[in-house]
């Protein structure tokens, strides 16, 4: 990986990073990149189409549950007690105006 | 009197509660008192709040003596991993990003846990937003392995793991992605249990890789795993990846029926697997470690067979080719505007890049710019997609060898806890996982189990992985084999 193309993905991610950093940072990435390319080994041809991973077998099994079904009862007081305020939002926020979530000016 | 409780078991604990052998003020000055004096060296817990725990024990004291009908967990006093949510708590995931967050809810497993009278005794060290398999990667320092504080507790719930065999707290909540409830629970000498993926609601843990993370337990016994676990395996309308497979509810009797009922009454094939052809990295400890469960489980009389995973050798690869895509995915949103800590910055992009590349830790920044570099243009079909297909491979792979077997016996890690910094190339480090992964990959369900001290007294572990849902038989073959191996451990060790 070129130092110039980690530059652009650092900028994908958000990311600053000292010039400094981008060289050791360049190579490390490029020895994962190197190791994870055994998965090319690998004969895939026989999977086609799939909407998830566990869709032949743990999902499968969700859908043919033997589990009894299931009185939600319970959780509902649990999703009540969970509803939460504008002033408990916004406590979280690292700068607030007027009730709203303050932000630098767009231009 | 408290000197003869065992405050390390969810049962005797909350027995003696129940019996009104000690209140709950007691067990939490117990446990607070332990916390002063051994979390400044291996830093297990990286919040603490001793005024809300002692306050909500004074409550539970007050209807106990009231006659109130009281929840069957009244007595314990749970550690969670600092990723799962205690409303009003901090939830920092031991990142810089997150310093000052308060939970405006309870995750929905710890509201579960709340319906049934435990209580909550802190927050636990963890590797930042879980990506790391030692504990070091923590805004708040390591965690240190409580039977060797040069070396690591494992992660990435390390402090899940070193506080629950130190005696800090009754059992803990962690979380695993890759191994992160298993790998510490082996270093440190404790039961870890990763769930079925979807077993338990995963509303309110903060989210790393979402088609992996599964919220687990770690306890001193197999037993007190049991008691958590059938407690926050239970409804939630809120995480569509709930399976809605709840565990009827089980007391502590009803279960030490279950665990102790002989073996052979369950109605399964007795045939444990075990990739051998996967073990040549083992360290000889680890390797004798692995045939001495093989050999007990031989006498509980289960026919040992040799199966194939070659595909787990892909594991790493596709792990960290899909977990790194879904965290940078993930982590997208602390961006200095809605949680935690901002950098201000000259405009929009200065502030969102400074304050990540401020607050988010190295191991985490590589990893978003693995996953984003995997998911971008160009590169998906090749890294991405062929990942997926290769993980549904390994998938069928799994499924082939259970329907041979009722268990596969792997171990957890290829050696013994080692020393901190030891490990600081990242390749290396993610080599580490090559015995956890693959059953996040293939949403199993997993139970880690101390079996045998190294020559330098530290712990080591096997782990037993079974079919989706079986998490009821692998903590019954689990108790079995605990009783076999009969290490006992000292539970209150410094």
């Amino acid at each position: 990986m070129q130092e110039q193309e980690l530059r652009q993905l650092a900028h994908l991610c958000r990311i600053h990073f000292e010039e400094e950093q981008l060289p050791t940072l360049a190579s490390g990435i490029q020895k994962l990149l190197d190791y994870v390319q055994q998965i090319q080994e690998l004969d895939t041809s026989s999977i086609t189409d799939y909407t998830h991973p566990f869709e032949s077998w743990i999902l499968q099994k969700n859908l043919l549950a033997d589990a009894p079904v299931v009185s939600l009862g319970d959780q509902s007081s649990i999703d009540q007690a969970n509803a939460y305020s504008r002033e408990q939002f916004l406590a979280n926020t690292p700068d607030q105006i007027a009730g709203m979530v303050r932000v630098p000016n767009m231009q | 009197m408290s000197d003869t409780i065992a405050f390390h078991s969810v049962a005797a604990v909350t027995a003696a509660f129940a019996k009104g052998e000690i209140s709950a003020v007691a067990i939490a000055n117990h446990y607070l008192k332990k916390i002063q004096e051994l979390n400044p060296q291996l830093n297990a817990f990286n919040h603490l709040f001793p005024e809300h725990t002692l306050q909500a024990a004074e409550e539970l004291d007050t209807r106990r003596a009231k006659g109130d009908k009281l929840g069957s967990l009244a007595g314990a006093f749970l550690g969670i991993k600092d990723n799962i949510h205690v409303a009003g708590e901090l939830t920092t995931c031991s990142s810089k990003i997150l310093k000052g967050y308060r939970a405006p809810f309870d995750a929905t497993a710890i509201a579960h846990l709340r319906s049934r009278d435990a209580l909550f005794i802190g927050k636990m060290n963890m590797d930042e937003f879980g990506m790391g398999s030692t504990t070091e990667n923590s805004a708040d320092g390591p965690t240190r392995n409580p039977w060797n504080q040069n070396c690591v507790a494992g992660g990435s719930s390390g402090g899940s793991a070193a506080g629950v065999v130190a005696g800090m707290c009754t059992a803990s909540l962690g979380s695993d992605t890759g191994g992160s409830v298993r790998l510490p629970a082996a270093f440190c000498g404790c039961v870890g249990l990763k769930p079925t993926y979807g077993r338990v609601s995963r509303y309110g843990l903060v989210e790393y890789g979402s088609s992996l993370d599964q919220i687990g337990v770690l306890a001193n016994d197999v037993a007190s795993t049991a008691l958590i676990y059938s407690s926050i395996a239970q409804p939630c309308q809120m995480d569509p990846t709930y399976a809605h497979r709840p565990i009827e509810t089980a007391t502590a009797d009803a279960w030490e029926r279950l665990l102790t009922a002989p073996l052979h009454q369950e109605n399964h094939n007795r045939v444990v697997g075990i990739p051998y052809s996967l073990l040549e990295g083992l360290s000889p400890e680890a390797r004798s470690t692995l045939d001495k469960a093989a050999s007990h489980l031989q006498q509980l009389s289960y026919t040992i067979r040799e199966v194939d995973l070659s595909l787990v050798r892909y594991a790493i690869s596709i792990y960290y080719i899909l977990a790194t895509a879904e965290a940078s995915t993930n982590l997208s949103r602390f961006d200095g505007i809605r949680y935690g800590q901002r950098t201000t910055g000259k405009s929009i992009d200065d502030l969102y890049e400074m304050t990540r590349g401020n607050a988010f830790g190295p191991e985490v920044k590589r990893r978003i710019l693995l996953g984003t570099y995997i998911l971008s243009a160009g590169y998906q079909d090749a890294y991405y997609k062929q990942a997926q297909k290769a993980r549904i491979l390994l998938i069928e792979q799994y499924q082939k060898v259970l329907q041979e077997c009722a268990f596969i016996l792997m171990p957890v890690a290829t050696t013994t806890a080692f020393p901190l910094g030891a490990m600081n190339d990242p390749l290396q480090m993610y080599l580490q996982d090559l015995y956890t992964v693959s059953t996040n990959l293939a949403g199993l369900p997993a139970i880690a189990l101390p079996i045998s001290w190294s020559h330098d007294h530290l712990p080591l572990g096997v782990q037993l992985i079974s079919a989706p849902y079986q998490e009821a038989s692998l903590l019954h073959v689990g108790h079995h084999l605990e009783q076999a191996v009969q290490l006992n451990f000292q539970k209150s060790i410094l």
